[in-house]
């Protein structure tokens, strides 16, 4: 059966924006099953649940939960390849002489599930994630100008991880948000003549960007132009 | 504490004090960012509660200024935790620092900025500083003890995710998704 993986960002994205019903609607037109580390509902559930800014936000996943929308995965072996991978991912970048933990054990437990499953694709919305495994020099660079020193990068383990996490596919929540409009699941919010079918996906990808899915405002307009045509 | 952390706080303080003393507080809220660096690379305690420090000291001192309400000797308190960590007294350095933090939270009801809320927005802001360094943002969260939800909600807004770091072009992306969906 086809398998999606979710990363923690992603259903905030889409929580904040008032798009968690795309979920249902989305999982119906993958047909397979849309799988949840325990550390990932750890964050979107058990933590804002015991607050009260998020706590009706983490209600609202812990009734897709329920309904099976979402799985939470709990097994040993997906937290200890996390834990594999992320000693290897945190021994890539040394900046004076010292390791930059620059991923954190619940990020990496979603790719080592996409990895024991092999997932069909992982939703990542977080940048240095994707960038770490899609192109590495691209945030070695970044870092570098950013923390205005030379990092050491230990190439060995990145080739490793980069062969390790090679068939990992990685789309946003802004992707499953257009693929959401292609299938007409967002026609609901046309008006005739006043809302047009470019302004609910512009609303949509934006709305997403701006409540923390990483993607920038020339990738928006690329997807709309390649959407909507 | 590294040696090289030592010497970067050192900086700090050293700059903060006459910035307190002459009521430079944007000066404070720059400083707040020099230790970010140290903060993305060594991810310690003492790095990032000294971002904190200096950024919450910025706000407080300007709405106290603002509020007509006289500051507390915060100059004084800072050149005591100096001479602190000049010393290698580096338990009593922190100490001194949360005293600074207590000595903020005890003004509250004067101030009204709602302390709890001030120091949550401060290291809010100080995570998606480090996350624009290049540290994902669930360490960040995680480093400044905020959650996830506030920490990607405010960095949506700001012009971190505009960076191009490389990756997959967003015609592929799609291309991805929508052979995932078909």
């Amino acid at each position: 059966m086809k398998t999606l993986v979710f990363d923690t960002g992603p259903i905030i994205s889409l929580a904040l924006t008032n798009l968690l019903w795309l979920l249902p609607e989305l999982k119906k037109k993958f047909k397979g099953r849309f799988l949840i580390p325990l550390s990932v509902k750890k964050e979107l559930v058990d933590k804002p649940f015991h607050g009260k800014k998020f706590k009706l936000e983490a209600i609202q996943l812990m009734q897709l939960i329920e309904n099976k929308v979402l799985e939470v995965i709990d097994e040993d072996k997906v937290s200890k390849r996390a834990k594999e991978l992320i000693e290897e991912a945190n021994k890539i970048f040394k900046g004076f002489h010292h390791n930059i933990n620059i991923i954190q054990e619940g990020e990496m437990e979603a790719v080592a599930m996409a990895e024991l499953y092999n997932a069909d694709g992982i939703v990542i919305d977080e940048r240095i994630t994707r960038t770490l495994i899609e192109h590495p020099p691209g945030l070695q660079k970044h870092m570098e100008r950013k923390l205005h020193t030379r990092l050491s990068v230990n190439k060995q383990l990145l080739e490793k991880l980069s062969d390790q996490l090679d068939d990992v596919y990685i789309i946003r929540s802004t992707e499953l948000a257009a693929i959401a409009f292609e299938k007409g699941l967002l026609n609901k919010y046309i008006i005739p003549r006043k809302v047009t079918k470019r302004d609910v996906l512009d609303a949509t990808l934006w709305a997403l960007k701006l409540n923390g899915c990483s993607i920038r405002s020339d990738e928006i307009r690329k997807i709309s132009q390649e959407v909507v045509k | 504490m590294l040696p090289k952390i030592k010497e970067d706080i050192i900086s700090v303080l050293k700059k903060a004090i006459p910035a307190l003393k002459k009521e430079d507080f944007t000066e404070l809220s720059d400083l707040s960012n020099r230790t970010i660096h140290d903060a993305s690379i060594f991810q310690d305690a003492d790095s990032i509660s000294c971002a904190v420090l200096m950024y919450s000291l910025s706000k407080f001192c300007q709405q106290c200024k603002e509020k007509d309400i006289s500051l507390p000797n915060f100059a004084a308190q800072l050149e005591k935790a100096l001479d602190l960590l000049k010393k290698d007294n580096i338990k009593l350095y922190e100490n001194k620092i949360k005293e600074i933090f207590k000595v903020m939270k005890k003004y509250d009801e004067k101030v009204n900025i709602y302390f709890e809320e001030a120091i949550k927005r401060a290291k809010i802001k100080k995570a998606s500083w480090m996350h624009e360094h290049g540290i994902s943002i669930a360490r960040t969260a995680e480093l400044l003890g905020v959650s996830q939800w506030d920490l990607r909600n405010y960095v949506g807004v700001t012009k971190v995710p505009d960076k191009n770091l490389g990756g997959l072009t967003a015609k592929k992306r799609l291309e991805v998704a929508r052979d995932l969906f078909k």
